[in-house]
């Protein structure tokens, strides 16, 4: 061992538009003296879901972020990888990064078709039982009337009058209806990070594992780990993923020199240390745990070669799964129960007339009625809710995410002219005009009319199913015009006289011409 | 629906993150990229840093010394830099025993540079390396290495070798 004192010193310029938080003296930092850039053109991203994926080195990873473009800076920074700015050109605003070590490819931002949300909602109707009795019993009326009209001579009345009412009873009795209640539970899962430890070794073995100094939980195999095993597991519960732990290997016994162990993090750095004959402790500093790929511990024989590159387990994304219950609970029993009793009065009215009169004359009339109560009896029984519980489960699942981008560009060339009329082979017919859904086809060179003996191409912008009109001229008769449609398919018409022929659902596509043909001879 | 955005792929002719060592008398020195490259056979024990900036506030943020513990843990340390009253430009210093801070490719020296700054960055290192000079007498016995390696192979080569060359010269 030798020492020597020196002075070191650097130059640092930050040329980006970004502040950067830079890790002196560490190596893999990916975007210092890097020239190779990556950028992405984000002006008309959308970024208002928070969520997308990212490629780098072939592997998808999923993003999650606030949702502005400071956000998924801080987002894209904390992969790992290279040190993502922005920057704006003309205009346009981009995302880029600098690093000649890793490639990247797609950023997806706010991808559709990666969620899946089942949705299972069911609701279980109350029963409702309703009875309505209703009763009403008629009044029974007794009426006696006694009318004895005695007429006097100036009268002298005095009359008192008695009524007496019955009192009204008038109960009510309400049972107020609770509030339905609701409950929500939600639980979100987070993922924890994954190691695998495959012991590949002539004479290794390892008794035990420790990650960020917790014990390891082993989710299948078990330790000690010997060779020609395989022991899977995560970190313990308690830690922080993700994050940089330590990881220890305990008690690694070798009796054969050479033989190595090699760590593959989730970020694909690797680290290697050949193990010394004996049992010794071994430790790997900075393992990178996520929650995306495994971390893979590779116990190697004497001389085997170690493969460098990173056999990451999966590309799947945090397994997050959320689950909302939600139960809706109607009050168990509404019962309201109204009672009325409406007793009518029982009105007993005597009326006493007495009159006074002169001497030689008494008459006494007494009118007594008596109604007998009339009693309306109104019972509202039992309206029972059966308890409506309403339950509705959300799970979220994000699915694995894959990429996928096909680019199909097709290009079409539509004909300069898609008609043709052909006039060499009539006697003297001359086409005055020619249209496609009622608009004039226009003569690339001359104009109309096209007479015997010629040939006109013509343009139009017509295309689709439509009628074809011919306006023609001539004085011979024994003609014929046929128009053959870009799908081969032919209409024939004979000429007799100067006319305009109709040929109906000609089909013009601009790729195949369509022949109007004026020839000698009928159809 | 989102289309994804494909990367537009150029070459810079220079890096827009830049560490390199300043020009000097003798020429350039090592660069950044071979100093990273020495970490693991040179451990460098620095002794007092030194950090400097056109203005104060680009150099003010904390400076945080990362590196990990015995069981690999990741810890990271707030170094507490003093201004250096008696630079002509804004600088700052920080003092500390060569077996505090060691830069050995994992650790890290972790501080902010601003969006178009540029920052000078010095340090003292005791570099310890795994080597020997051939004639160091430093070893227990008092010999260099060459008498080591006669004694351990039971051969003496080099006896007698100056006597040799005067009698065949």
């Amino acid at each position: 061992m030798a020492l020597k004192r020196e002075l070191i010193q650097f130059t640092i310029v930050n040329s980006t538009d970004c502040d950067y938080n830079i890790p002196m003296f560490q190596q893999n930092v990916y975007s210092i003296n890097a020239t190779t850039k990556y950028s992405w053109d984000v002006t008309t991203a959308v970024l208002s879901c928070g969520t997308g994926t990212i490629i780098v080195n072939s592997v998808t990873y999923p993003l999650s972020y606030t949702a502005t473009l400071t956000g998924l800076i801080s987002a894209l920074n904390a992969l790992g990888f290279g040190f993502f700015c922005t920057e704006t050109i003309f205009g346009s605003t981009y995302i880029y990064v600098v690093d000649d070590t890793n490639v990247y490819g797609d950023l997806d931002l706010c991808p559709s078709g990666i969620t899946t949300t089942t949705t299972t909602t069911t609701t279980t109707a109350g029963t409702t039982t309703s009875t309505t009795t209703s009763s009403t019993t008629a009044p029974s009326t007794t009426t006696t009337s006694s009318t004895t009209t005695t007429t006097t001579d100036i009268p002298t009345t005095s009359t008192t009058s008695t009524t007496t009412t019955a009192p009204t009873t008038s109960t009510t009795t309400s049972t107020t209806t609770p509030p339905p209640t609701t409950t929500t539970t939600s639980t979100t899962t987070s993922c924890v990070g994954t190691f695998t430890l495959i012991n590949n070794s002539g004479d290794l073995d390892i008794s035990g594992m420790l990650i960020g100094g917790a014990s390891v939980i082993v989710t299948s195999g078990s330790f000690p780990s010997t060779p020609a095993t395989t022991i899977n597991g995560t970190p313990d519960t308690s830690l922080t993923i993700p994050n940089v732990y330590g990881l220890q290997l305990t008690s690694v016994t070798s009796g054969i020199a050479g033989q190595t162990i090699t760590v593959f993090d989730s970020l694909g750095n690797s680290q290697t240390q050949t193990i010394s004959i004996g049992t010794n402790n071994i430790i790997f500093n900075g393992v990178d745990f996520n929650c995306i790929t495994t971390v893979q511990i590779v116990c190697n024989a004497a001389g085997a070669t170690t493969t460098t590159s990173t056999t990451t387990s999966t590309t799947a994304p945090p397994t997050s799964t959320t689950t909302t219950t939600s139960t809706t609970t109607a009050p168990e029993t509404s019962t309201t129960t109204t009672t009325s009793t409406t007793t009518a009065p029982e009105t007993s009215t005597t009326t006493t007339t007495s009159t006074t009169t002169a001497p030689e004359t008494s008459t006494t009339t007494t009118t007594s009625t008596t109604t007998a109560p009339e009693t309306s009896t109104t019972t509202t029984t039992s309206t029972t809710t059966a308890p409506e519980t309403s339950t509705t489960t959300t799970t979220t699942t994000v699915a694995p995410t894959t990429t996928t981008t096909s680019t199909t560009t097709s290009t079409t060339t539509l004909l300069a002219a898609p008609l043709r009329v052909e006039n060499t082979l009539s006697l003297d017919i001359s086409v005055s005009d020619v249209t496609v859904n009622a608009v004039t086809a226009t003569p690339l060179t001359g104009s109309y009319p096209i007479p015997a003996g010629e040939n006109r191409d013509l343009t139009t912008t017509q295309f689709g199913t439509y009628s074809i009109t011919v306006t023609f001229t001539n004085t011979i008769t024994g003609q014929r015009i046929t128009v053959t449609d870009s799908n081969g398919t032919s209409q024939c018409q004979t000429v007799n006289t100067s006319s305009t022929f109709t040929y109906t659902n000609c089909v013009v596509n601009g790729l195949t011409q369509v022949l109007i043909l004026c020839e000698d001879g009928v159809c | 629906m989102s289309v994804p955005i494909t990367p537009i792929t150029t070459t810079l002719i220079a890096p827009v993150i830049s560490v390199s060592m300043p020009l000097q008398v003798t020429g350039i020195g090592a660069s950044y990229s071979q100093f990273l490259q020495s970490l693991g056979t040179y451990n460098y024990g620095a002794e007092y840093f030194y950090i400097a900036a056109s203005t104060l506030p680009e150099i003010g943020q904390p400076v945080f010394y990362n590196h990990f513990d015995a069981n690999g843990n990741s810890i990271s340390v707030f170094m507490p830099f003093a201004v250096d009253p008696y630079q002509s430009r804004p600088a700052l210093f920080y003092e500390t025993e060569s077996d505090q801070i060691i830069l050995t490719g994992l650790s890290s020296l972790q501080f902010t540079v601003y969006a178009g700054k540029t920052v000078y960055f010095k340090f003292f290192a005791t570099i310890a390396y795994i080597g020997n000079e051939l004639d160091d007498r430093n070893l227990p016995q008092g010999d260099n290495l060459f008498e080591e390696l006669e004694k351990a192979e039971g051969i003496s080569f080099f006896d007698d070798y100056c006597n040799y060359l005067i009698d065949n010269e």
